[in-house]
């Protein structure tokens, strides 16, 4: 391996290693924050203590949802199946907060549509509220929506992982460029759109920031690039003008939008001042941003090819060189535009049959209205942008014909210069104050996420393990209880006790549905046990089926005669009942 | 002065000539969407019993209260019949007299009518719009602008027309999408390349990126628990259940079609990178002897891999762009904490999916592409 072979290896490793320390850290920065919650302790009025605390939770397993039958259909859609409540119990281990490590029993309520649930499978990391009574969990409340970020920071490392690894340097540079791309949307388009500042503020700031990704790209910089972001710029120019103009005559409010009317809702008279209207324009100029970059740098690239090849090339050729390749290139970034559009937008062609709306009033509305602009105004910046490079670099990049030329136009680049140096110390400057001013006061050490791996419990045998369930039951750990009844129907689905013994530990949670699925289960291969009867006679009483109950409950008693909470519940729900 | 005059003369015939067709591309624009429009109206929203349409045209002449405008319907049957039609509050503003508004008109069983204002009426404006945008791609880019219309038009159509109507009806988003996708990258290659070996090696190379490409965007629906419905448009939030339970939309399969829309999204810029790599393997140089195949394969490749880096970040702005407001909104809600936080949204993992997507499929495209020029064009040397 040659020296230049091994340096470029380790520029990739370095690259590599910093992209999956990036992501670690971003991971744990979310975590830690989500984490950070208070414990809370409450008291209530007949003196009962009980605290909580919101935590992360890890999904080790999901059971079979079950429907509950009894439920109130909610919409009539066959096709949509059935349109009732589900509940689906689930393995919790908590991971944050007082309780972490605990391996808790949850339950998922499964309604409406998918989008309104969390999809749980082992691995789903989730927020949950976790209360307490005397130190021990007696109950776990899933919030919802599942937690994604840390799956998608680490799908976005692995695929800059992936193109390291395929392009070498080429896939550093591109990581570097996509991470400054990155970067200046958070912390400089963004807080500078969110801001006060007028547009023409936001287009230069754009500007400045097509100098720095071409001097990425394009190889530091020269009059190339000088003439690749004087182009740029005018198709940005243009773009947003259109915009700007186009949602005057338009007549858009800027409020037909659900984030802006809740902001307004939220920030009462703060929101008053701010201009919504103004982002359309300022989306067009963001649209068209790469567009227009990449636009540039060809087309100067190729005027500088041919300057430096022809080095007398007349201005007029060189000029007609860079509207050729404008021709060739343009086209195919219009179509990259709008299929863009297209393939982001394709639900909402949908919405005239969704909520009622005629495709009429749908065009005319402000939000499609907005996304038409968007495209439309991006569109004719795009395609004035090669036109404007090619007479930009035609005045930049005429190679001199004498030495004098050669004096003036070497003062031309040395102003260019530094004019893009200071553009990128002003660019450095308001990215550093934007980051500091972003920057939370300090709030405690982060907790940090531990991996503890999947729960190990030695099982000898199934009525051993039962018998531990049980024994545990009687000490009031459900949880525990129900964590290894579900190993043992792992390994024998059809066991009747195991599935009578999960139901006791639904019903007492308050699961009524779910106890209801397992006791039916468990009847079936336990025909003859008092218990299983007196578990179906409670389940049933609850879920309104009492003359279900008292045959369950007289049959427990029948079976067993000394069954004592059999008795007693016969007697307290049904005081007329004889006893046998 | 004459010799000059005679130099520029075919400069400005070829100048006038592109002010005609640029023209007749607005006024051909401005009428095909309109129709396009119309078509797309009916077929959605058919007309009343009696015939007339539910929403029509119609000017505002008085504002009764806040709530109330007076109207004079302009269109259908009842064209000049004035109305009293209530407004929300938040279209207030657009009442104002003398303003063309969309009015929407219902007739109870015991025969009363009752007009709901539905807002101001945009389309005209729209429509210019985007004839402007056509006659400027035409002046600015000459056939090469007409060309771009065309596949642009070509897309449209394929989306609106078919795809559309058979996901409704129940086929595979997937499918469609990737049915659709050859014909958009076999019409566009060639219509922007001409027909030729070059175009049929791009197009290869195109359509093999974007249909590997698409196991990328299931996987990761599948990891993230995408379920295509979280979707909000306008003032409409939480739209999943409207969409869910509607019974027009009962066979539609929404988390593939999100994963449609991504397949979708990456075409153009797959087309543009493989158009760019198979031109220039078949632009190398021509010697005496052929050149090998794996040379020109490195080649193809090399250029490709120029060009990856700068159409990713096109494609990343181009996505960041269509999802600014909610971003900036998202932001002025809250520190960068927030948008660390907004990721957990399903619009936004989508997003970010959607750019992955494209990604993949043009860093695929090179190879691919590369390949496929290589072996036809040694191929054809060979030959010759």
């Amino acid at each position: 391996m040659t020296v230049e072979r091994k340096l470029r290896a380790t520029v990739a490793a370095l690259a590599a290693g910093v992209v999956v320390l990036g992501a670690a850290a971003a991971d744990l920065h979310y975590r830690a924050r989500l984490g950070r919650a208070e414990f809370l302790t409450f008291t209530n009025v007949r003196g009962e203590r009980w605290s909580e605390q919101d935590a992360l939770a890890h999904v080790l397993r999901v059971g079979r949802a079950v429907e509950d039958l009894q439920d109130k259909p909610l919409r009539v859609n066959p096709a949509r199946g059935s349109p009732r409540n589900r509940f689906q119990p689930c393995l919790l281990r908590i991971m944050t907060g007082r309780y972490r490590g605990h391996v808790v029993l949850g339950r998922n309520l499964l309604q409406f549509s998918p989008a309104h649930n969390a999809h749980l499978r082992p691995g789903t990391l989730l927020r949950v509220t976790v209360c307490s009574q005397d130190e021990a969990v007696s109950r776990v409340d899933i919030l919802k929506p599942i937690i994604r970020t840390p799956d998608v920071v680490w799908l976005v490392a692995v695929a800059l992982l992936v193109g390291i690894a395929a392009l070498g340097l080429r896939g550093v540079a591109l990581t570097g460029a996509l991470s400054l791309t990155g970067a200046a949307t958070l912390f400089v388009l963004l807080p500078l759109a969110a801001g006060r500042l007028p547009v023409i503020v936001g287009l230069a700031v754009f500007v400045l920031l097509v100098a720095v990704v071409c001097m990425l790209v394009g190889g530091g910089p020269g009059r190339k690039t000088v003439a690749a972001v004087g182009g740029a710029m005018i198709g940005l120019l243009v773009g947003g003008a259109v915009a700007w103009a186009m949602q005057w005559w338009l007549d858009f409010s800027g409020l037909e939008n659900t984030y802006a009317v809740f902001l307004r809702d939220l920030l009462g008279k703060g929101a008053a001042s701010f201009d919504f209207a103004r982002l359309l324009t300022l989306a067009a100029v963001v649209t068209i941003l790469g567009l227009t970059l990449d636009l540039g740098v060809s087309v100067a690239s190729a005027m500088d090819h041919v300057a430096q090849a022809h080095l007398q090339a007349e201005p007029r050729r060189l000029l007609q060189v860079g509207l050729a390749l404008s021709r060739d290139i343009t086209g195919t970034m219009v179509v990259t535009l709008v299929f863009v559009w297209l393939g982001v937008n394709v639900t909402i062609f949908l919405l005239p049959w969704a909520i009622g709306v005629t495709p009429r009033e749908l065009v005319n509305s402000e939000a499609f209205c907005a996304q038409v602009v968007l495209v439309a105004s991006g569109t004719i910046g795009l395609v004035l942008s090669g036109p404007a490079t090619a007479l930009v670099g035609m005045r930049l990049l005429c190679r001199p014909k004498s030495p004098i030329d050669d004096v003036r136009r070497q003062s031309y680049g040395r102003k260019a210069m530094w004019i893009l140096l200071t553009a990128l110390a002003a660019i450095a400057a308001l990215l550093l104050w934007c980051g500091v001013r972003d920057i939370e006061p300090a709030g405690g050490l982060p907790i940090v996420w531990k991996w503890s791996g999947p729960v190990a419990v030695d099982m000898p045998s199934a009525e051993a393990a039962l018998d531990e369930a049980e024994d545990r039951i009687q000490a009031g750990r459900l949880n525990a209880a129900a964590q290894t009844l579900w190993r043992v129907l792992d390994s024998d689905p059809a066991n009747g006790r195991a599935h009578r013994d999960v139901a006791y530990v639904y019903a007492a949670r308050g699961w009524y549905v779910l106890a209801e699925s397992e006791i039916e289960q468990a009847l079936p291969a336990l025909p003859k046990d008092s218990e299983a009867h007196y578990i179906a006679g409670t389940v049933y009483y609850e879920r309104g089926r009492p003359d279900d109950a008292r045959t369950h409950f007289e049959k427990a008693l029948a079976l067993d005669p000394t069954n004592a909470k059999a008795a007693d519940a016969l007697e307290s729900f049904f005081p007329s009942a004889t006893l046998p | 002065m004459t010799e000059v005059s005679e130099k520029n003369r075919p400069i400005v015939r070829r100048a006038i000539f592109r002010v005609v067709a640029a023209i007749f591309i607005a006024l051909a624009t401005w009428g095909l969407v309109r129709l396009a429009m119309t078509r797309w109206h009916s077929a959605v929203a058919p007309p009343g019993p009696d015939g007339s349409p539910v929403v029509v045209q119609a000017t505002v002449t008085a504002r009764e209260s806040d709530s109330v405008v007076r109207v004079r319907l302009q269109e259908g049957p009842r064209r000049g019949e004035v109305l009293d039609a209530a407004v929300q509050p938040h279209k207030v503003r657009y009442a104002v007299p003398g303003r063309r508004c969309l009015v929407r008109v219902s007739d109870s069983d015991d025969g009363a009518t009752a007009a709901t204002f539905c807002g101001p009426v945009r389309e005209d404006r729209l429509l210019a719009l985007l004839a402007v945008g056509a006659a400027v791609a035409v002046l600015a880019l000459g056939g090469a602008g007409v060309r771009t219309l065309a596949v642009v038009a070509l897309g449209s159509v394929l989306v609106m027309g078919v795809l559309l109507p058979l996901v409704v009806d129940g086929l595979s988003p997937i499918l469609c999408a990737a049915g659709i996708a050859v014909p958009i990258a076999v019409g566009g290659l060639l219509v922007v390349g001409g027909v030729n070996l070059k175009s049929a090696s791009a197009v290869i190379g195109c359509c093999a990126a974007v249909l590997l490409a698409a196991w990328l965007p299931q996987m990761a629906s599948n990891l993230l628990a995408l379920t295509g419905l979280e979707v909000s448009f306008g003032r409409y939030s939480h739209l999943d259940v409207a969409l869910w339970y509607s019974q027009g939309l009962a066979r539609v399969d929404f988390a593939d079609l999100l994963i449609a829309g991504m397949i979708l999204s990456g075409l153009g810029a797959t087309m543009d990178v493989s158009m760019c790599v198979s031109a220039a393997v078949f632009a190398s140089e021509k010697r005496d002897k052929p050149l090998p195949a794996a040379r020109l394969f490195h080649l193809g490749a090399g250029v490709g891999r120029d060009v990856l880096g700068m159409m990713a970040i096109t494609v990343v702005l181009a996505v960041v762009g269509t999802q600014f407001d909610m971003l900036v909104l998202n932001r002025l809600a809250g520190s960068v904490d927030v948008m660390l936080a907004v990721a957990n949204r399903e619009e936004v993992a989508g997003q970010v999916v959607r750019v992955l997507c494209s990604v993949a499929a043009l860093g695929l495209s090179v190879p691919l592409t590369a390949c496929a020029a290589a072996v036809v064009r040694s191929l054809n040397d060979r030959r010759a």
